[in-house]
């Protein structure tokens, strides 16, 4: 367990030593003739971090990080292969179903792309109303009339209007209102984002970071997100974890993670995003190289064939996640 | 002479059974020699419909219905298809987003390099060919003895790094790269965007990148445009547009981007999303969500108005500006 | 911060949805306006036939064997003397009615296979679409002739023959819908709002396969049509006595040498003209809601 420094309260979501281990697709033949035992994907690898309730917890990391498979494991929806994932309390995948089912109520998952997440032959209102209808014992109208208050909650007003159109119907920012407004409508504690602004077009991307920050206020939510883009992490978190091939690099409270970041890799990360101003162009030190397949991640620390500042122990050991300062941790062997 | 590129109030349509979506409106930009030209626009702004009409390459149900392209002293619009193929990868080349599509995976890399180099002069040899192809992959990074390998046996980038290899190897004076990188992770594309740099400088290369991410456009580009429904909303260097952004879209645009460098905690959002080119606002296409909207603004359409320094922008609230200026 | 829509839109109903495609532009709207024209003057004139057949189709002898068309048999007759026009009127009704219950059998069965198959997923998917496979390769017409003969011939078999060969054709098309369906972070979203696997395959899978089913259900009707046809003209479809389009065809076709056109003209362009009609139903749909799909 992360020792998590100065602070008094449980975690809400505990995630602990997790792994979520993919075996390669064969074909029936292959299955049944192979040699060889099944490959694996290591898309999450030994992941250990806390969030806080009302904290809004950042996963940032490019393709391959393992990142989103992360963030659907701590919202239940698939199951890890090694590992425990607690949500307030009560151990996800230790728990029997009617209680898994009571707690589903309190968990909620945002997808990426608006479109492919509704239904496109489910009216708006429908779409919205659906957690209700399966997770609550209220009345069809009773559950309308919710509808009907998210819908406006959400921005999109008038309710009555928006309530009978199909996806297809609106726009992207429009879009993922919904997909909102239907992941809070049976007032969840927990909610997992995956790149919520990713698909939305530029312009309208502060609306949909606005709208869930204030969700969030109102709501007292706890919510984890994944995202790749660093500025939209630093806006929206206050604790954020970089990872990278499965494992994380680096964990801190957002402002000490951006002006002072430890490992190589957040350091890489920060140095090569493109910053919208002219005035700040400077020479870039940019690492070589690409990510890695997660089949066969190289030995010690992932990093150590990329990093700049590698030295011999760093192909051997895997480095521990360990507290640097308070509250911020990070795992490479310059800090050991 | 000075400027490579210069459109003169292009309009390109997309006709489709119900109706006219004009997804470019009378836009007019030029390019010098050596320049890099930032082309930012969002979706539906007509950034891609615009470098794809420079090509050559729109086709129905899109049509050209106005204006004039000239490259390099030729009328673009009056070239026959086989002129127009001659100009494309010899004087004008394209780089496009996704590079797992542009790419043939049943052919080589190789192949593809000797296919594009002989399809624009037959008479080179399939030798000379393949020793070029091996000469831009060095050139990019990419081992010569990987000229063989398939493009499923490459990386996201370094697929688009064959792509630009591509674009490259006939030697053309004018890339356009449209959405190179948004497809590949934030390092990948620093190292993209750092060797395209380098390349348009071994090259002496004009190049036209058209982009919503304003952070690329900051690096990259001399000079800006911005487009908004298909029409210029501002056209300025890069140091002014950012320091002084001009048109209300520009710097709604620039407030509500997330920054990693500044601490800005509240993003003024914009109200409203782009809009629907088949039905477009009347007046300025921006005038729905515009914060300084007025009258005239639902009613005309604006002119791009200079604003001195080189920079233009189609805003009415400018016209009172030009007569203060000495 | 919000935009007010000036519209308000109404909510559809099921059926509304489902005949959308028909009312809009583009020539789809005018292929199926035609094929259900067709369709819908086929089956009421096979409903009606009691009604508006002016002779009894069975009747021998009433007019002068093979004479052409005239006032008084405006079709002409066959070699019986029997009157075309009634015949004409008559004969679809078995064939409609074999396609119909051909098409019900593959509905009841092709789909629910298909959609519980797919959606399972894994080796038992692979091993029913194997099987189903191995079905489809067969020859409609050969399997149908196959079943005929050993079962004999009423409304139920040879609607059972037809059915059997078809019904792989639902089940891939259903399938492959499916696969793709189920992968979408929709059918994720559902589960994770709790709702259970009926839910998901009524509500989530389902409404979205519906479309290409119209298109291999009338594409299904069309060529039910011409294998009934196919069977009759060869012998293996309705007692020789009763009036039915096929039947005619073929003595149509043994009358023709002697000049005799009309029975083989008649009764072919009926068939082709039921066939036609659902055809372009098919193609007019197919049309109409695949733009929406892109």
């Amino acid at each position: 367990m992360l020792p998590i420094g100065g602070r008094k309260s449980t975690p809400y979501v505990e995630v602990n030593e997790l792994r979520k281990l993919f075996p390669v697709q064969r074909s029936l033949i292959a299955q049944v003739f192979a040699r060889t035992p099944a490959e694996n994907v290591r898309a999450v690898d030994g992941i250990t971090f806390s969030v806080e309730r009302g904290d809004v917890f950042g996963l940032v990391g490019e393709s391959g990080s393992g990142k989103t498979t992360t963030g659907r494991i701590t919202a239940g929806l698939i199951r890890p292969t090694e590992g425990s994932v607690t949500v307030d309390g009560a151990e996800l995948f230790a728990i029997p179903k009617p209680q898994l089912r009571r707690l589903r109520k309190k968990m909620q998952f945002v997808y990426q792309d608006p479109l492919s997440s509704l239904n496109p032959k489910m009216m708006v209102g429908d779409a919205v109303g659906e957690p209700l209808r399966y997770l609550s014992d209220d009345s069809a109208s009773k559950r309308r009339d919710s509808v009907f208050n998210l819908l406006d909650r959400v921005g999109l007003s008038p309710a009555d209007s928006f309530f009978y159109r199909y996806p297809h119907q609106l726009s992207g920012g429009q879009r993922q209102r919904v997909v909102i407004a239907r992941a809070l409508s049976i007032n969840p504690e927990y909610i997992v984002a995956d790149e919520p602004v990713a698909m939305v077009d530029v312009s309208v991307r502060a609306q949909i970071m606005d709208l869930l920050l204030t969700m969030q206020r109102e709501l007292n939510l706890t919510i984890l997100l994944i995202t790749h883009d660093l500025a939209v992490a630093k806006y929206m978190c206050n604790r954020i974890a970089v990872m990278y091939l499965g494992r994380i690099m680096e964990y801190a409270k957002t402002e000490d993670l951006f002006t002072h970041p430890l490992h190589p890799y957040t350091q890489a990360l920060l140095a090569a995003v493109p910053i919208p101003d002219p005035r700040k162009r400077s020479e870039k030190k940019i690492p070589s190289g690409e990510i890695p397949s997660a089949l066969n991640p190289p030995t010690g620390c992932v990093f150590h064939p990329r990093c700049p500042k590698v030295f011999d122990k760093c192909s051997r050991d895997v480095p521990q996640l360990l507290e640097h300062e308070n509250g911020h941790y990070v795992a490479c062997h310059l800090y050991a | 002479m000075d400027q490579l590129l210069q459109v003169e109030s292009l309009t390109v349509e997309y006709r489709t059974g119900d109706a006219i979506a004009t997804a470019v409106q009378a836009v007019s930009l030029d390019l010098k020699r050596g320049e890099t030209l930032g082309l930012v626009g969002e979706s539906g702004s007509g950034k891609s419909t615009f470098g794809l009409a420079v090509m050559g390459l729109i086709r129905p149900p899109g049509y050209v219905t106005d204006g004039k392209l000239t490259f390099d002293g030729t009328d673009i619009r009056s070239l026959t298809n086989e002129q127009l193929r001659e100009l494309r990868g010899k004087k004008v080349a394209m780089i496009f987003q996704d590079p797992m599509t542009s790419l043939n995976p049943v052919k080589k890399v190789g192949d593809h390099f000797i296919e594009y180099i002989r399809a624009h002069d037959r008479d080179a040899s399939e030798q000379s060919a393949r020793s070029t192809a091996k000469t831009v992959l060095e050139d990019l990074g990419i081992p010569a003895s990987r000229v063989d390998d398939y493009p499923h046996q490459f990386s996201g980038g370094m697929r688009q790094r064959v792509m630009i290899g591509l674009a490259l190897a006939l030697k053309p004076s004018l890339i356009i790269a449209d959405e190179p990188t948004t497809a590949l992770d934030v390092i990948v594309e620093a190292q993209i965007l750092k060797q395209l740099s380098d390349l348009k400088e071994k090259y002496s290369l004009s190049l036209i990148l058209i982009t919503h991410n304003m952070g690329i456009v900051a690096e990259m580009a001399d000079r800006v445009a911005v487009m908004y429904a298909g029409r210029l909303a501002e056209v300025a260097p890069a140091v002014s547009i950012f320091e002084q952004p001009k048109h209300p879209y520009t710097q709604a645009l620039l407030d509500s981007i997330p920054n990693i460098l500044t601490s800005d905690k509240v993003l003024k959002t914009i109200p409203g999303s782009p809009p629907d080119l088949t039905t477009p606002p009347s007046g300025c296409p921006f005038h729905p969500r515009c914060r300084y909207v007025f009258d005239r603004c639902r009613k005309e359409v604006p002119m791009l108005i200079e604003t001195g320094g080189a920079s233009a922008a189609a805003c009415f609230l400018l016209e009172g500006e030009k007569a203060r200026r000495t | 911060m919000t935009i007010t829509q000036r519209t308000r839109v109404e909510p559809q109903s099921q059926l509304a949805k489902l005949m959308s495609p028909i009312f809009g532009k583009g020539y789809g709207r005018g292929l199926m306006l035609v094929g259900l024209c067709i369709t819908i003057f086929l089956t009421v004139m096979s409903i009606l036939a009691p009604f508006i057949a002016p002779h009894d189709p069975t009747t021998i002898g009433l007019g002068p064997p093979n004479s052409a068309p005239s006032a008084v048999f405006p079709l002409g007759t066959d070699q019986y003397g029997r009157d075309m026009l009634s015949r004409i009127i008559w004969g679809g009704r078995f064939i409609l009615l074999v396609a119909v219950a051909a098409v019900a059998i593959c509905l009841l069965i092709g789909l629910p296979i298909g959609l519980v198959s797919a959606y399972a997923g894994g080796n038992v998917d692979r091993t029913v679409a194997l099987v189903m496979d191995s079905i489809y390769a067969f020859p409609s017409l050969v399997l149908a002739i196959m079943i005929i003969s050993v079962f004999g011939v009423t409304i139920i078999n040879e609607a059972l023959a037809i059915a059997v060969v078809y019904i792989p054709s639902y089940f891939r098309v259903v399938r492959s819908q499916v696969l793709s369906i189920k992968e979408m972070p929709y059918v994720d979203a559902a589960k994770s709002a709790g709702a259970g696997t009926p839910s998901v395959l009524l509500r989530y899978i389902w409404p979205n396969v519906t479309a290409s089913v119209v298109v291999v259900a009338t594409v299904n009707f069309a060529d039910s049509i011409l294998t009934t046809a196919g069977l009759d003209f060869i012998g293996l479809g309705l007692p020789v006595t009763l009036p039915d389009w096929g039947i005619d065809l073929t003595y149509g076709r043994q009358a023709l040498p002697l000049g005799v056109w009309w029975t083989i003209v008649f009764s072919g362009g009926m068939i082709l003209l039921a066939a036609l009609g659902f055809s372009l139903i098919s193609e007019g749909y197919a049309e109409r809601v695949n733009p929406k799909l892109r």
